[in-house]
């Protein structure tokens, strides 16, 4: 099915990649651009996952969770070379289906949801949660423990779970990575 | 995109399922189809991830493993998904099955990562629904709601919002309208 | 402009079908729109067409009327109370004692509304034998959306299930509330300890100053639930003291019941009965609440407090209306002030004609059911309508979905019958539709016979026994491919089994005020001065008068007959009238 048709494609350049040994990458994730992109160890990459590092390296942390069809990188052209930032993902972080991120920062532990958006030059703190369908704006800086949900409501959070949730996503990779066959040999 | 269709669109099988050739359907083996469900292309069904719990009780049957089980009649457009949800229980991380009744119709871009769908759904173009959402029969979500993780929907609800709550009820001369029989026999190779 | 799909909304009769809107009965001469009773056109845009338009599907069918009934005219009847989150049903008994809230576990999140889910603090236990360990407390409530918890707020539960009960004895940051039984306890010890220090100065009306008593502080802040019942405690007992049982019918109880009672407090209004004096004499011995044991609860007079905290918190600590709303009794100004929201019950109801009492709908009362005893709705009665354009749009410009001003437009009707007779259908439509924009139209075929919803099978066997009707089909659609203008006036465009399309003409007005003189009418002349396109005035509606007949077997839906003496043998004559509105699209502006 499509996995045949995207063999049929011009083999596209692989961008320079700094893997550790013990991320979790499915076959259908896709690594593009000319930029390094480097992932940290026991990260797992879903299927459909877009990291592209065209514009901006791509830097992601340890135990992060990249689900399917979210996008990665600086999407667009920047209008003057300076202004691409690269885009860096701390420890522990999940991005959920569909999200994009073209951050400067997203701190440890934060949570991207379904389908939200955090724009070019964002700082997301520690502990943030996006909620589904929400969006930062460009350069906007986020204090730790912000969540955003419904139509850009506000608050933070006090509940002071953020270590059992950090836990909770290590626990979810080592079950992902039963799940998903790895094939870190074709991103090298 | 040279080689495309002397085909048509979808592939039908024997039970009647038409499934788009380009939609991305991941761990086949642990997705069941009741038959005549539409797939369109680009949705993605995540049947890899299975649950990897196991109940202490050795009395539970090892059948075969099942991720997403799908009723007749479903509608699923364009670029939406299925997504089997996952919880921390007991300490352990597992993926629980979705489960999708008949007569459901999910709209393009929708997410769900529901555990249970009754029969007679509707659910529109870009919503979320939550992880382990439970949506009853007869159920109409509106374009672009997101269903908070774990609500539970009675039946003959409407509903919209972010985060979703009910809206509106639906009338008794709407239940007819929600079969997806005609919608099934309109779609065409 | 967003696309547009043609509608069909019916009126319901309980509307006084045939009142003049008031443009019609506007001050104009009666010889310039000839307005006879037949000529009175139902207009869809009158302030009150909103609250008589219904989709088909919302509509239902009174058997022993004979006549469409719509959400307005329908009486409900509650058949179940349910949680609307765990599914239980819950006995009228305890809706009545406990209020019309989940009493389980069942909570909704105070910041968002989302469902809030139980879950311990303590790390789930790990390793070996993790499986078998039960979750152990301290639980909080969690909102998985907006990430709230119940910590926030100062409390924790011991057990993950019963929440409500659990939730009702803690206050906001953990201290406990009283039960009512504890409240009730509690009042009679202090009233004790209370009659014995100040009788005498309840007597003299002499306001209290600090009286040294420690658990009866006067000020003592109260939650809702507390101060309502000290508040009735005081009240009662001040009925039962003020108002000797014998004299005006008072039992302890507000006693409003009595006709003593009321002439009393009709008395207190018209002001020279003879009950006047006895209500002043009485009125010595009533006085109000005074402190917080009589529920007496004074609002702080500056906000001082709340003020400190907001400046030392900020605004984001404070709580929105809508959260607020979920607090209809008390004062929560803040976040922290905010508690999780029992789940409101929801109900499933049958539903009885207003007129005749008839039961038009009536749903399994399991609530895991979805199955009905009775449904009669309207879909089943009478002809649905639906509306296309007669020929697709052929040009690909953006501006194709809109209806061109001044160039006819052909739609097609189609009418499908629900019924097991064939049905006589006669239509009518004003010559223009009314509102300040006329756009003229015309039923091409405005009376006909739609067949009737037999079995489907016999219309596959009829269809292949004689392919005359179907090759009869495909040459009017020939025609029309050919030669463009072929719909005729007076044939049906098209027929099947029990359906029938009729095609609809239609001039659209044009919406700028300069047009030809003799497109305008009167309101339009008259509102000149208001030269804006109001909101969706550039949608064109049509009123459409439906009259459907047929002929019924009399004998079998009237076996409850309700006194109708219509019991002729075999068939009934039967006809229908109604008012439909057809929402054919929106108007280019030019």
């Amino acid at each position: 099915m499509s996995n045949k048709r995207q063999s049929m494609m011009p083999p596209a350049p692989k961008p320079p990649t700094s893997l550790s040994s013990s991320i979790v990458i499915a076959e259908h994730a896709s690594l593009t651009g000319t930029k390094l992109i480097m992932i940290g160890s026991n990260t797992v990459i879903h299927p459909r996952a877009k990291l592209n590092s065209a514009y901006a390296p791509i830097t992601i942390g340890s135990t992060c969770i990249i689900s399917e069809r979210s996008q990665i990188g600086i999407l667009k052209e920047p209008e003057d070379e300076e202004e691409a930032e690269p885009v860096v993902i701390e420890n522990g972080v999940v991005v959920e289906v569909g999200a994009i991120v073209e951050a400067r920062r997203v701190g440890e532990g934060s949570v991207i949801e379904v389908n939200a958006r955090i724009g070019k030059g964002a700082v997301l703190g520690k502990h943030c949660k996006i909620g589904p369908l929400c969006e930062v704006a460009e350069g906007e800086v986020l204090p730790d423990f912000t969540v955003i949900f419904g139509n850009g409501m506000r608050r933070i959070d006090n509940s002071g779970v953020e270590d059992l949730k950090m836990k909770m996503v290590a626990r979810q990779v080592e079950v992902l990575r039963k799940l998903i066959p790895s094939n870190i040999a074709k991103f090298q | 995109m040279s080689k495309k269709p002397v085909k048509g669109e979808y592939i039908e099988t024997d039970t009647g399922n038409k499934v788009s050739r380009r939609s991305q359907i991941i761990g086949t083996t642990n997705i069941i189809l009741g038959g005549k469900t539409v797939i369109q292309a680009e949705v993605i069904i995540r049947g890899d991830l299975l649950r990897t719990y196991t109940s202490s009780n050795p009395g539970e049957k090892q059948g075969n493993p099942v991720a997403v089980a799908i009723g007749r009649y479903c509608f699923f457009s364009r670029g939406c998904e299925l997504r089997p949800p996952g919880k921390l229980y007991k300490g352990q991380f597992s993926h629980y099955p979705l489960k999708i009744a008949d007569h459901v119709f999910i709209g393009p871009g929708s997410i769900i990562e529901a555990a249970l769908i009754g029969s007679h759904v509707n659910i529109g173009a870009n919503c979320v629904v939550g992880k382990f959402a439970i949506i009853k029969d007869y159920v109409r979500i509106l374009d672009g709601t997101v269903v908070p993780p774990n609500m539970v929907i009675p039946s003959f609800s409407i509903v919209a919002g972010r985060p979703g709550r009910v809206v509106g009820e639906i009338a008794e001369g709407e239940v007819d309208g929600m079969d997806l029989r005609e919608v099934y026999r309109e779609v065409r190779n | 402009m967003t696309s547009f799909t043609p509608y069909t909304y019916f009126q319901c009769p309980c509307t006084e079908s045939s009142l003049p809107t008031h443009r019609l009965s506007d001050s104009s001469p009666p010889a310039e729109n000839e307005s006879s009773d037949d000529e009175r056109t139902f207009d869809p845009r009158a302030p009150r067409a909103n609250y008589s338009l219904y989709p088909l599907e919302h509509l239902f069918y009174c058997e022993d009327c004979h006549q469409i009934r719509c959400p307005r005219c329908v009486l409900d009847e509650i058949v179940t109370w349910y949680c609307p989150n765990c599914l239980f049903e819950v006995p009228s008994s305890t809706v009545k004692a406990e209020g019309n809230r989940c009493t389980r576990s069942c909570f909704q999140c105070p910041i968002c509304i989302a469902p809030l889910s139980v879950s311990s603090v303590e790390a789930p236990p790990s390793g070996l034998g993790a499986e078998i360990a039960t979750q152990s407390g301290p639980f909080v409530l969690n909102c998985g959306y907006c990430s709230w918890s119940s910590k926030e707020i100062g409390i924790q539960f011991e057990k993950p299930n019963g929440i409500f009960g659990q939730l009702a004895k803690v206050k906001n940051g953990g201290g406990p509330i009283l039960t009512a039984k504890e409240r009730r306890k509690d009042r009679e010890d202090r009233k004790r300890d209370f009659s014995g220090s100040s009788v005498s100065e309840i007597r003299e009306e002499t306001p209290e100053i600090d009286v040294p008593r420690e658990p009866l502080d006067p000020n003592e802040k109260l939650d809702a639930e507390s101060q309502f019942s000290n508040l009735r405690a005081f009240y009662q007992s001040q009925l039962a003291d003020a108002s000797p049982v014998s004299a005006l019918g008072f039992t302890g109880d507000y006693g409003y019941g009595s006709p003593g009672a009321l002439s009393r407090i009709m008395g207190l209004y018209t002001g020279s009965t003879a009950f006047d004096k006895k209500a002043k004499s009485k009125s010595g011995a009533m006085r109000e609440a005074r402190d917080a044991l009589e529920g007496l609860q004074i609002t702080p007079s500056s906000d001082e407090e709340a003020l400190v905290k907001l400046h030392a918190e900020g605004w984001h600590t404070t709580s929105s209306c809508s959260q607020r709303a979920e607090f209809p009794n008390s004062q929560a100004q803040f976040i922290d002030d905010l508690r999780p929201v029992a789940y409101l019950l929801r109900t499933k109801r049958s539903k009885r004609c207003k007129t005749c009492r008839h039961i038009l709908s009536k749903p399994e009362s399991k609530v895991q059911t979805t199955r009905f005893r009775i449904r009669l709705v309207a879909l089943n009665y009478i002809p649905s309508i639906s509306l296309k354009p007669l020929s697709p749009p052929t040009s690909s410009s953006s501006s194709s979905s809109l209806l061109q001003p001044m160039r006819p437009v052909q739609f097609l009707l189609t009418f499908k019958n629900p019924l097991f007779d064939s049905v006589k259908v006669t239509l009518a439509t004003p010559t223009k539709t009314p509102g300040r924009f006329a756009s003229k139209v015309t039923v091409l075929c405005p009376q006909f016979e739609v067949g009737a919803n037999t079995d489907a099978w016999e219309e596959a066997l009829r269809e292949n026994g004689s392919r005359s009707s179907t090759s009869e089909k495909r040459r009017t659609k020939a025609d029309f491919l050919e030669g463009q203008h072929q719909a005729e006036a007076g044939k049906v465009w098209e027929r099947g089994r029990n359906w029938v399309s009729v095609v609809v003409e239609v001039v659209p007005a044009s919406l700028s005020f300069q047009g030809p003189e003799f497109l305008k009418t009167e309101e339009r002349r008259q509102g000149e001065g208001d030269k804006e396109v109001r909101e969706d005035e550039d949608v064109l509606e049509i009123p459409v008068f439906v009259r459907v007949e047929w002929e019924a077997d009399s004998a079998h839906d009237e076996a409850g007959g309700l006194g109708a003496s219509k019991e002729k043998e075999g068939k009934e004559k039967r006809e229908l009238a109604y008012w439909c509105v057809l929402g054919v699209g929106r108007i280019a502006r030019d």
